[in-house]
């Protein structure tokens, strides 16, 4: 497999099965992340001098980080280790809500 | 430096993410360059007089006056600024219970203080009250949500921007030698190289303007729409009356015991000399109470980005302090979220400001539809993509004819109080034409069609001051020398804008005229060259 995690000689199947990855993690998971981003931050982020920083800041960052989140899957060399890194954040923000709400 | 295979990735990106969407991109970037103006709009929509500005005369005789004729349920906020009529509007706002619909009184005032209209309505339904508002709100909700329902068209806007914002940022990893392409000569000619460094040279210009609209205009779409349900739900339990209230202060515990106001002409002369800048609004919370607090709204200070708003203490006229849109002092988070309005808008240095932004949005507005049209055609072997580029090429010029028609209904209507109905009713009439004609079009070659089009709305925009005119708008000598100079401004601009659009259409019928001159009179030298010919010789 080279490493832009398809191969040379039956490669179709893994190019597309890569492709299929990249537009799921670029798609849904990275609008879920950037929702729950934004929904985890104001948990652990600091009030700042005004009280506010920590509900304003993850609204004003939600469109970077739904960006960042799009560009990284499509950009990366390997798109397994994108799934993981992106999912690892979802299982975070994710505990942290839950710990919030239950 | 980025591997082929990335760049070849992020090159996807780039023409899916402009592409899929960019019907709906184009109705936004549009309608946001037109918008940039719409005071402008406004006061055009009114022949207005010409603008009273706060400080022009004083306001604390007035207000006085004007608090005795209403209610005292109605004092609870006073507000006392510009209209775009050119006259002043005092508003008086009751402060009921929570689940009551507040009631507003408004008075304009013309620069004699008389009252030239009263006007006692829900607050949510002064808008809609006032008959010459219909275009430019059609026009900011166009931008804003598509017409679609709330928070549906926020939620559309905001994607729009986010896909805006993917498209700036492949664009600039893709672009591995911007400033060399800022110079890029472009070739001439309709190939599609030529179509590609047109795009090429508007979007590398644009770019940095680019990811700053799409930016803060995503901020402004899902802030309210999408993030405070969410900050409400994690962090107040669901109610997002509490969060806002932690965002933007909880109301505040005045003495209501009755007390005179300190004089509000001293407080807007004290304003405007420590925030070194016009004051534009002044509003009162709790007049002719005890516990009064008056603040005073100001435009931007030379060199400043934002306006300051200044709190005064209203029973003795005493400045308290300087108010912070979001929180309880100055911090990062109250600073961005106060910067990205005027960043989106072009407000911060006035008319300039707002003129370079219009062309910055022009220019993307340009980018997007060269970068579809330039993937488009590419494809245009494939029956399906040429239908696509036919039916982008209608909403391209269809849009600009749809909107024209609007402000003709507009203008036709105004007079007789229905243009709220008749404004959108032009709009989809013009849609209607422009898709009727495209569908009609014998001829597949889109650039016919785009030119059939373009001549339509420059057509539709020519006319529109003269039909502005015959409905009873002020003439052309009244508007340029006792009206607002906007009057004026916009028919100019909307004329010339015209003419820019029927341009291709008139060299085209010029030229044609000019070959059919040719023809017959080559037909008619052959002729006389003939009988030259067959006469006999003398």
């Amino acid at each position: 497999m080279t490493r832009d995690g398809a191969t040379s000689t039956d490669g179709g199947w893994f190019e597309r099965r890569a492709a299929v990855a990249r537009a799921l993690l670029a798609g849904p998971v990275a609008l879920l992340l950037a929702v729950l981003s934004m929904a985890a931050a104001p948990l652990v982020l600091p009030p700042g001098r005004g009280g506010v920083d920590h509900l304003v800041l993850p609204v004003v960052a939600f469109p970077l980080i739904w960006a960042a989140a799009v560009l990284y899957p499509v950009m990366t060399a390997r798109p397994g280790r994108a799934a993981a890194a992106m999912g690892a954040i979802l299982a975070l923000e994710l505990a942290i809500v839950m710990s919030a709400l239950l | 430096m980025l591997s082929p295979s990335v760049t070849k990735r992020l090159i996807a990106l780039h023409g899916w993410s402009g592409t899929v969407l960019s019907i709906l991109l184009y109705v936004v970037m549009l309608t946001g360059a037109v918008i940039v103006f719409d005071d402008e709009i406004l006061r055009w929509s009114r022949d207005a007089a010409p603008p009273q500005a706060l400080i022009d005369r004083p306001i604390h005789a007035d207000v006085a006056a004007l608090a005795a004729r209403v209610p005292p349920a109605l004092r609870g906020e006073v507000l006392i600024a510009g209209h775009s009529s050119g006259h002043r509007r005092v508003a008086f706002t009751g402060r009921g219970p929570a689940d009551a619909e507040p009631m507003t009184a408004e008075f304009l005032l013309d620069r004699d203080g008389a009252v030239v209209r009263r006007l006692d309505a829900p607050t949510d339904d002064l808008r809609r009250a006032d008959p010459h508002m219909a275009l430019e709100r059609f026009i900011v909700d166009l931008h804003v949500q598509l017409h679609l329902p709330a928070p549906w068209g926020l939620y559309a806007t905001g994607v729009l921007g986010l896909t805006m914002l993917v498209a700036a940022i492949s664009g600039a990893l893709i672009h591995r030698h911007l400033v060399r392409d800022a110079f890029l000569a472009r070739r001439p000619g309709g190939r599609v190289a030529s179509a590609r460094d047109a795009h090429v040279l508007a979007g590398v210009w644009g770019l940095p303007f680019a990811a700053l609209l799409a930016f803060t205009g995503a901020f402004l779409s899902f802030a309210l729409s999408l993030g405070l349900p969410i900050v409400a739900m994690v962090a107040f339990g669901g109610d997002q009356r509490q969060a806002l209230e932690a965002v933007l202060g909880a109301p505040r515990a005045a003495d209501a015991a009755p007390g005179p106001l300190a004089d509000l002409d001293a407080i807007v002369a004290d304003a405007a000399r420590r925030a070194d800048a016009e004051p534009l609004a002044v509003t009162v919370e709790d007049y002719g109470a005890r516990g009064a607090e008056v603040r005073v709204i100001h435009a931007p200070a030379s060199g400043a980005l934002t306006g300051a708003t200044l709190v005064y203490d209203g029973a003795t006229g005493g400045f308290v302090r300087e108010h912070v849109l979001v929180g309880a002092a100055p911090s990062l988070g109250s600073a961005l979220v106060s910067l990205a309005a005027p960043l989106h808008f072009g407000t911060f240095a006035g008319l300039l400001s707002r003129a370079v932004w219009a062309g910055l949005g022009a220019a993307m507005t340009y980018a997007v539809v060269s970068g579809v049209d330039l993937w488009l055609r590419r494809r245009e072997g494939d029956q399906f993509w040429a239908v696509c580029r036919r039916a982008m090429v209608c909403v391209v010029w269809g849009l600009p004819f749809a909107m024209a028609c609007a402000a003709v209904a507009f203008f036709a209507t105004v007079g007789v109080g229905t243009p709220w109905t008749a404004t959108p009713a032009g709009f989809l009439t013009g849609c209607a034409l422009a898709v009727g004609w495209t569908c009609l079009a014998r001829r597949g070659d889109a650039a016919a069609l785009g030119r059939d089009l373009r001549a339509a709305a420059g057509a539709a925009l020519l006319v529109l001051p003269l039909i502005r005119v015959a409905a009873g708008g002020a003439g052309w000598p009244d508007a340029l020398w006792t009206r607002d100079p906007a009057v004026a401004g916009i028919d100019l601009a909307v004329a010339l804008l015209g003419l820019w659009l029927l341009a291709p259409a008139l060299r085209a019928a010029g030229e044609a005229a000019f070959a059919a001159a040719r023809r017959s009179g080559a037909v008619q030298a052959a002729r006389n060259r003939a009988k030259g010919a067959s006469a006999p010789p003398d």
